[in-house]
């Protein structure tokens, strides 16, 4: 017992140590720019940080190579990464979110506790060296190993890739058939120009496809607000248990009582509160970066002929995405954020 | 000739003032953010996240919601004050808050700190050897 606080700080300070560590920015090209916490949007200059919460976002002509710990992030052309945090098994982890374009990951060695790998339709676990990341137009996402393994998880099913094998997910759907595929033998450009021209003849499933994606968001928040709702409360009985305490046994063993059995319940509170925000933020990425622009894509194609069955039967459905995002993800949500 | 001498005193006077207020006058010194940061944890907690640095500090936008980080490390509607600070070091300023809580009693804190123009802002806080703001 006389080590186990010394331990539990110590594993605090190294998780926060290992998992906080800001990524530097080695090489930029092209049009690309960094939007950090407080909302400011800045231009990216080689020796740049980019920290928890900030998102890196290229243009036309846009290239970011950046450094974190080790792994090697090669940001593409029309690319927007966002780096989160989360809490996954009683630990704060880093997650690299992508919304849209490709990204190449290199690592110089694994340690176990990689950061996933966030797209839209699916979620990317870890094991390989090198690999390729894509996300579509529409929300679907492209990932192709180079060397290692990979795991990739979308809606509760899991495919795990070996080198030279890739996998498609589309929004709201388990990982495809995975398939063989040459280093660097995918052109992103030809397969977005795929994703666009599927999405626009089809342009209610998309949006159906999305809303699936943005229903799993908003369960996510909905039981974590739920569960952090609930810590809370178990919180405030028991800071009152330890003034009781206190009241009866003395100022000494209510602060015992707090240090071992509140602070631990205030701990959880806060890992909760944390998975609250990092759901409501990657719907809010979704909504921003992928509903967004099949929005414009749609409507652009439909300019002259709003009256089309098509296109009012997805202008309905992207209407639902949207009152069913600011009902259950913006009160979730600070200013800033928006 | 007097005038003359006058003045100079002034000036010398003057300067020695400057040299030592020089923080205040030029922006926020350490221990008055750190004194902002308690106060606004008493009396507004919707301002607490001001007082932390908005480019280094990661949680900056979760922080502006006083329920997701404040109330659960802080107990509201009770009172806390700062005792024993160490402000020699600006990566680990070393402090002891106290609450009017009787349980929660008095915890080691400790500030990173980081300069935003002229004022020094909080970067991260560590609260009992838990970080509770990056």
């Amino acid at each position: 017992m006389k080590y186990l606080i010394p331990i539990t700080i110590l594993f605090f300070l190294i998780t926060a140590a290992v998992f906080a560590a800001p990524a530097e920015v080695v090489y930029a090209e092209g049009e690309a720019s960094i939007k950090d916490t407080a909302g400011d949007e800045f231009e990216v200059y080689i020796g740049d940080e980019v920290k928890t919460g900030d998102t890196v976002s290229t243009g036309y002509d846009g290239f970011v190579e950046m450094d974190q710990n080790g792994v090697v992030l090669k940001i593409n052309s029309d690319t927007v990464f966002t780096l989160m945090e989360r809490e996954e098994g009683n630990e704060k982890t880093d997650v690299f979110s992508i919304a849209l374009g490709s990204i190449k990951f290199r690592y110089d060695k694994l340690t176990g506790k990689e950061p996933k790998i966030q797209m839209v339709s699916c979620v990317a676990g870890v094991r390989g060296t090198e690999f390729t990341v894509f996300s579509g137009v529409d929300g679907s996402a492209l990932i192709v190993v180079d060397k290692g393994r990979v795991e990739v998880e979308a809606e509760g099913e899991t495919v795990e890739l070996n080198p030279e094998e890739g996998v498609e997910v589309q929004p709201g759907a388990p990982p495809g058939e995975k398939f063989k595929v040459h280093r660097d033998q995918i052109d992103y450009s030809k397969w977005n120009e795929e994703k666009t021209n599927k999405m626009l003849q089809n342009p209610v499933d998309s949006i159906i496809n999305l809303q699936k994606r943005m229903d799993y968001y908003i369960e996510n928040v909905a039981e974590y607000y739920s569960l952090f709702s609930e810590y809370r409360e178990k919180l405030l009985a028991e800071r009152a248990k330890a003034n009781e305490i206190a009241e009866k046994q003395g100022k000494e063993a209510g602060t015992k009582y707090y240090s071992e059995v509140v602070d631990p319940i205030a701990f959880d509170t806060g890992k909760l509160g944390l998975n609250v925000r990092y759901f409501s933020l990657a719907a809010l990425s979704m909504r921003r970066f992928v509903a967004g622009r099949i929005y414009l894509s749609i409507k652009t194609a439909y300019i002259t002929d709003l009256a089309n069955n098509i296109f009012i039967e997805f202008l309905e459905n992207y209407n639902n995405l949207l009152a069913n995002f600011e009902e259950s993800i913006v009160s979730h949500l600070v200013e800033a954020d928006i | 000739m007097r005038i003359k001498n006058a003045l100079f005193i002034l000036i010398i006077i003057l300067m020695v003032v400057l040299s030592f207020e020089s923080c205040s006058l030029f922006g926020t010194k350490i221990d008055e953010r750190i004194d902002a940061f308690i106060s606004d944890l008493n009396s507004d907690r919707n301002n607490v996240y001001t007082n932390f640095h908005p480019d280094k500090t990661a949680d900056y936008n979760a922080i502006k919601d006083p329920t997701l980080t404040w109330d659960i490390w802080f107990p509201a509607a009770e009172t806390y004050s700062l005792s024993n600070l160490d402000d020699g070091d600006s990566d680990s300023v070393t402090a002891t808050i106290t609450s009017t809580d009787v349980g929660w009693g008095s915890k080691s804190a400790i500030f990173r700190m980081a300069k935003d123009g002229f004022d020094w802002m909080i970067e991260e806080l560590t609260l009992a050897g838990t970080k509770i703001v990056q």
